[in-house]
């Protein structure tokens, strides 16, 4: 019979089972050796951050250039990291440098915008023969929206950031931000229906 | 307030974003309004579905090909340390405030209200990348970008104390929306918004200094337009021009050619004539 006191309290389950806690070093920390070109740092920043900002560009530039998207981004972060102030959250830093680099990839590709990401969207799901999920509409849904409209919805609803800092990332307004997310919100409905949505 | 004034309101009331008062109006709305309780209801599904797009991981190989082209990039991290002498760090302290004395010398003196070179130039960029697609949501980005205010065009002219292009109106074929009068770095400028019977919007903005205007990264052509010398900027099929006028700035936003650019310029010149 195990003593008590070799039970943890919180999940009652042994404590050798659980795995002591990580530790993590605070970006800021990281940050400063990355500045200096420390290469094991900047691989520490692109393991915590490279999620969030793949997740944005899949939705901003296609599943096809996401992944040269991000890289670029990447690279481009190590190239101006010690231009980072530290006035805002190294977040918001870097979903603003990831937003600038998808909306340049799309002022290249500008001709054929949306038609490119939601043809590329439909060639993935090319293969449903029925019904598309909610999941698969809204990705279509999305695709139709204009860049700094689903910019603004992929920063509330995934992201989760609140408006200001959307309007930080953004460099617009707050109100300009509000009147984004209405809007994107009503297209998204029409573009949902559209496409056989049903609520 | 009406219900449409709700609706406004409905998306950022989903957020949690709106402060306390407007909250508990909206709650009250939506608890008697089916149409906007509906439109509540399609912003909760919506964001029932985006909690699904968080999925997506790049490829495995993504930080090794990074790895490799910082190896590949000469190292511009690290700042040698250069140790001065002391005497000649003095001097380079120096320097530097001899530098920055004349630096702030020269921008006071071109800041200063009543010097005649006064330049701070406007960027409507971003209004235009926000006209592109939506012209009405552009006017509110202005207004919250330059401290705006929605005006008549006949109350703006008590405070301009000029009277603006648009003052006798536009061609019969533009039929007003809405004016505002904006706080720009330069200087106060009206801007008025018009809709054509054949569709599209057109914007004309006064600034009230011959002050140059910038469209952000989009490639300025200068044209002759009318016998004036006059700036053009393609804007995803329509143009954007300004000219200078009188010692003011015209810019038109959303016109559809050169030749529409010119019957405003036209237009323009007719109304200073029945003006005088």
């Amino acid at each position: 019979m195990r003593a008590p006191s070799d039970l943890d309290l919180r999940t009652g389950r042994p404590s050798e089972e659980i795995a002591p806690p990580l530790i993590t070093e605070p970006i800021d920390s990281l940050i400063s050796r990355s500045c200096k070109g420390d290469r094991d740092a900047q691989q520490q920043i692109y393991e915590r951050h490279h999620g969030s900002a793949y997740r944005l560009l899949i939705r901003m530039v296609g599943h096809t250039d996401a992944a040269d998207v991000l890289q670029e981004v990447f690279l481009q972060v190590f190239r101006t990291l010690n231009q980072f102030s530290g006035k805002s959250q190294f977040e918001t830093w870097l979903y603003r440098l990831t937003l600038n680099q998808a909306l340049q990839y799309l002022r290249q590709r500008r001709r054929s915008r949306w038609t490119t990401l939601e043809s590329d969207l439909m060639d993935r799901h090319a293969d449903q023969t029925s019904r598309m999920e909610d999941k698969e509409l809204l990705e279509c849904a999305l695709a139709r929206l204009e860049p700094d409209l689903r910019a603004s919805f992929l920063l509330r609803e995934v992201e989760k950031l609140s408006y200001s800092e959307i309007s930080k990332v953004t460099e617009v307004p707050e109100g300009t931000v509000a009147s984004r997310l209405n809007r994107a919100r009503q297209l998204l409905k029409e573009h949902l229906m559209e496409l056989g949505w049903d609520q | 307030m009406p219900c449409s004034e709700f609706t406004d309101l409905l998306s950022a009331f989903h957020d949690g974003e709106l402060p306390l008062d407007r909250k508990v109006a909206v709650a009250d709305h939506v608890a008697a309004c089916p149409a906007c309780s509906a439109k509540l209801l399609t912003y909760q599904k919506l964001s029932g579905m985006a909690a699904y797009l968080n999925d997506s991981l790049p490829p495995a190989n993504m930080w090794s090909n990074i790895d490799t082209k910082l190896n590949s990039q000469p190292a511009v991290f690290a700042q040698p340390a250069v140790k001065l002498q002391p005497w000649i760090a003095s001097k380079v302290v120096a320097t530097a405030t001899l530098v920055a004395m004349i630096g702030i010398a020269f921008v006071a003196y071109m800041a200063w209200p009543m010097h005649g070179d006064h330049h701070v130039a406007v960027n409507l960029g971003p209004f235009i990348d926000i006209f592109e697609r939506s012209p009405m949501e552009a006017q509110q980005h202005l207004r919250d970008t330059y401290s705006g205010q929605k005006t008549h065009i006949s109350a703006a002219m008590t405070q301009l104390k000029y009277s603006p292009v648009v003052a006798s109106g536009l061609p019969p074929e533009y039929a007003f929306e809405e004016a505002s009068l904006l706080q720009m770095p330069c200087c106060r400028c009206l801007e008025a918004c018009y809709r054509r019977a054949a569709g599209g919007v057109l914007c004309v903005f006064e600034h009230e200094r011959d002050d140059f205007v910038k469209f952000g990264e989009r490639e300025v052509s200068a044209i002759d337009c009318g016998g004036r010398p006059t700036r053009v900027v393609d804007m995803d099929g329509r143009l954007a021009a300004s000219w200078s006028k009188s010692g003011r700035f015209i810019t038109v936003i959303g016109a559809q050619d050169v030749g529409e650019v010119t019957r405003l310029m036209r237009h323009f010149e007719q109304h200073d004539q029945v003006k005088r």
